[in-house]
């Protein structure tokens, strides 16, 4: 069992590899990078000035790993960082050229001009593996005492030790860390928190520029929340700061009244908003919706089941159907106007925003409700097989009642098969939730895959792919393993390699 | 009561004598026939099928669809890109009426028209793409299902393929190709045959081992023999069930990207379109929005009702 789970677990983080770098493939090489540009209001706006304009495009290439781009004042610094001898200026003269030259050489780069003032810049087209390459080589990122290095500041401790931390409580607090508390403890799920290793999916860009797809996607929305803290020296402040994230800041960017404040030299913070994440929001509208499919489908399958052929199952089957057939899009927006009309739960999410309670019950019932059919139709389905089966036979032969069997056998060996379905429920969920994420405005991760994808923000969707990935291909397993547990009767390992 | 007609019949005695015999010769014919109700597989699928009423009214609705929504844009020559009675004001925001069945929407154009055309575009969509993967999935899925080396390689490519999200795989073609007809039918087919494929070969792989084809791969008949005479008549229940579901999935992928603004260009009629152009008009002339909506379930459910009775009828276990 436990080779068994070794190998099924290696054999996922390769799969979710391959689906990765086939998504990146698909990307870098199939969406035109022209495209980027075209909705840009910037790019339009540069379109009189061609130098800029080239500056700018090239700046956002850059930024999206396509190129490494080289403008005059760089490409000078580079040379003659490489040639300090070599007196390399900015001038047009052909000394110059002939070094610059000589470093792109060495360098793979192309030495071009720009179309107006003729200066010099460089680029360097990157091959896709040096881009898969990059991605893959600063995706883990761990933190260690001896990670940060600040000229100004040669006396940095370097420790991690366990201590009560007037601010946040008993944490694993660092110095020389990037982050000041490593573990920490907190009333927000999962309660317990690290900042230890982190996922650096890279920037992205255009949409959200400059912030980090993990921070994106993981990342809090919304306005931003006060709180009241005790710093180390006992005072009370109020700051929307969230204090469980101090990063070092180096000595000379460093604000005295933060510095103040906090008393270290972690103070770069970032404010702490009141919203759930795009992660977060799917997933809370995820597992509500998935408990109200459960709940729903599973008394009526046994229902429908029990009364096979009379009307109540007739009825049911002809909901199902009727649900399976019509676009899930027409779906939804007949449950959004039913509920709008009949309950007054706002039928878009940023109305009332995600503080608000109700504005989280049409999206979750709805998404519920696309989830119930295909639950009732299995269920239905496995426990008509399971009545016919010799053991039930045997069960009413020997005088167990109707309920008697329903609940203590047919319920139990009919679960099997759904159990084994959970976890990819909640993948369904997840990913599933694109449409009802959109007709509401909900700001999760189903609605940022079509949003990033038509903004070309690819490193925003490589991380979404790279996400739903991983959960899925963790889902599977765990719905084998949970399976095997559920029924004694399975043995994973002798079942081979599938 | 019983004792009387007893007597009743004893009573003419006749006496039989040998000049009533006649000889007859053996007929060798006659007595290979067999007995048996003659079963035939088709006339069975009928029978089984018409028999169901709520079917023929679906196939009904179903043909009538089909029918009004390939010609009545012939005849109304509804085209996005018109601009005439743009502006006759008289003409925008009708509400149904006998002159317009479905009213007007902000342009003057009729909706009843609209309906049609983008219907068209559904159907269409739905159709071609059907066919195309159920076919390309059957193919691949049976010799998948049938060799145990491909279906090693192939497991794998499934697995890779079927973790990519398909709305990324057709805004990404539909981003290289274009926007089109055409362009997205290849888009959303290039993958999706895929599932299909998978789930034949679940089934293949059943049958692949059951004695008669072992009986039969031990007499030397070879793999596509046994794949096209001996397993795929057992599948084409299986196959209609993957037809009539993924019939309304496509149509519905498509209204999803129309939804979304990807796939089709911009002077393509779509249901998805319309639903999408018309959702804000859901309070004020609710007629614009709805229509497009009952227009699309009354295109999907029959297709699916139907097809799930044809899936029904042709499973031989139903005959008996």
């Amino acid at each position: 069992m436990k080779k068994y789970v070794f190998f099924r677990v290696l054999r996922s983080i390769i799969s979710v590899f391959l689906v990765t770098t086939l998504t990146f493939i698909i990307i870098y090489s199939l969406v035109p990078r022209r495209d980027v540009f075209k909705g840009d209001p910037m790019s339009q706006k540069l379109a009189s000035t061609p130098d800029a304009l080239l500056n700018y495009e090239y700046n956002g290439y850059e930024k999206m790993n396509y190129i490494d781009f080289k403008n005059t004042k760089d490409l000078v610094t580079a040379v003659e960082k490489k040639y300090p001898k070599s007196g390399v200026t900015t001038a047009h003269t052909a000394a110059n050229k002939a070094i610059l030259d000589k470093w792109a050489k060495a360098n793979n780069f192309n030495i071009r001009r720009y179309k107006i003032s003729k200066d010099f810049y460089a680029v360097r087209e990157l091959p896709l593996w040096e881009r898969l390459g990059r991605f893959y080589g600063k995706m883990i990122q761990i933190d260690h005492p001896w990670r940060i290095h600040d000229k100004n500041n040669p006396n940095l401790p370097r420790y991690e030790k366990i201590q009560h931390d007037p601010t946040v409580g008993w944490a694993l607090v660092g110095s020389g860390t990037k982050y000041r508390y490593q573990i920490y403890f907190n009333g927000s799920f999962p309660y317990i928190h690290q900042n230890i290793i982190k996922f650096n999916l890279g920037t992205s860009y255009p949409t959200y520029a400059g912030n980090p797809v993990s921070e994106v996607i993981g990342g809090r929305q919304g306005e931003q929340k006060t709180q009241q803290i005790t710093t180390k020296n006992g005072k009370k402040y109020n700051t929307a700061d969230d204090v469980y994230l101090r990063a070092y800041q180096p000595r000379g960017k460093q604000d005295s009244m933060e510095k103040e404040i906090y008393g270290d030299d972690y103070v770069n913070v970032t404010p702490e908003l009141q919203d759930p994440s795009m992660l977060g929001t799917s997933f809370r509208a995820g597992i509500a919706a998935l408990i109200i499919a459960y709940g729903l489908s599973i008394p009526m399958a046994i229902y429908m089941a029990r009364r096979k052929g009379k009307l109540f199952d007739k009825i049911g089957t002809g909901f199902v159907t009727v649900m399976t057939a019509v676009p899930t899009l027409a779906i939804i927006y007949v449950f959004r106007y039913l509920f709008a009309a009949a309950f007054k739960w706002p039928d878009s999410f940023p109305t009332l925003g995600a503080q608000a309670f109700s504005s989280w019950i049409s999206p979750a019932v709805i998404l519920g409700i696309m989830n119930v059919t295909g639950l009732i139709i299995w269920f239905r389905r496995y426990i008509i097989d399971q009545q016919s089966a010799d053991y039930i036979k045997f069960a009413k032969a020997k005088g167990l009642n109707e309920s008697e069997i329903y609940t203590k056998h047919i319920f139990k060996n009919a679960s099997i098969p759904i159990v084994n379905g959970i976890p990819g429920s909640i993948i369904f969920t997840l990913g599933g939730a694109t449409m009802t994420e959109e007709i509401f405005a909900m700001p999760g991760m189903g609605k940022m895959l079509p949003d990033a994808i038509i903004a070309h923000n690819n490193t925003v969707v490589i991380g979404l792919v790279f996400i739903f990935t991983v959960i899925a291909v963790l889902s599977v397993l765990l719905g084998d393993l949970l399976m095997a547990i559920v029924d004694p009767r399975i043995k994973l390992s002798a079942s081979g390699d599938d | 009561m019983a004792e009387t007609k007893e007597n009743a019949q004893a009573q003419p005695e006749v006496e039989i004598l040998d000049s009533d015999f006649a000889p007859v010769s053996l007929d060798e014919l006659a007595s290979e026939v067999i007995d048996t109700p003659k079963y035939s597989y088709w006339k069975q699928v009928a029978k089984k099928f018409f028999s169901n009423k709520i079917t023929i009214l679906m196939l009904v609705i179903m043909t009538v669809i089909i029918l009004m929504s390939f010609i009545q844009p012939m005849f109304s020559g509804y085209s996005l890109t018109s601009t005439k009675g743009i502006n006759d004001f008289s003409a925008r925001f009708n509400w149904p009426s006998a002159k317009y069945w479905f009213g007007t929407d902000k342009d003057g154009k009729s909706l009843f028209d609209a309906i049609w055309a983008g219907g068209r575009t559904s159907i269409s969509i739905g159709v071609i793409s059907t066919v195309i993967t159920t076919v390309i999935g059957t193919i691949v899925g049976a010799f998948w299902g049938a060799s145990q080396k491909m279906d090693r390689i192939m497991l794998e490519v499934y697995n890779v393929i079927s973790n990519v999200p398909t709305l990324l795989i057709i805004i990404v073609m539909s981003y290289t190709l274009g926007s089109g007809f055409w362009n997205l039918i290849v888009a959303m087919t290039c993958t999706s045959w895929i599932g299909t494929a998978y789930s034949i070969r679940v089934q293949v792989m059943i049958q692949r081992d059951r004695e008669y084809n072992i009986a039969s791969r031990t007499l030397g008949t070879p793999t596509p023999k046994i794949i096209t005479r001996n397993i795929l008549p057992y599948l084409t229940s299986i196959i209609v069930t993957q037809v009539s579901l993924s019939l309304p999935s496509f149509i519905s992928y498509e209204v999803f990207l129309s939804f979304l603004g990807v796939g089709l260009g911009q002077n393509v009629p779509s249901l998805g379109r319309m639903i999408q152009d018309y959702s804000q008009y859901m309070a004020s002339y609710p007629y614009l929005f709805w229509l497009p909506v009952a227009a699309l379930a009354l295109i999907t459910i029959p297709m699916y009702i139907v097809g799930q009775n044809l899936a029904d009828a042709t499973d031989p276990r139903t005959h008996m």
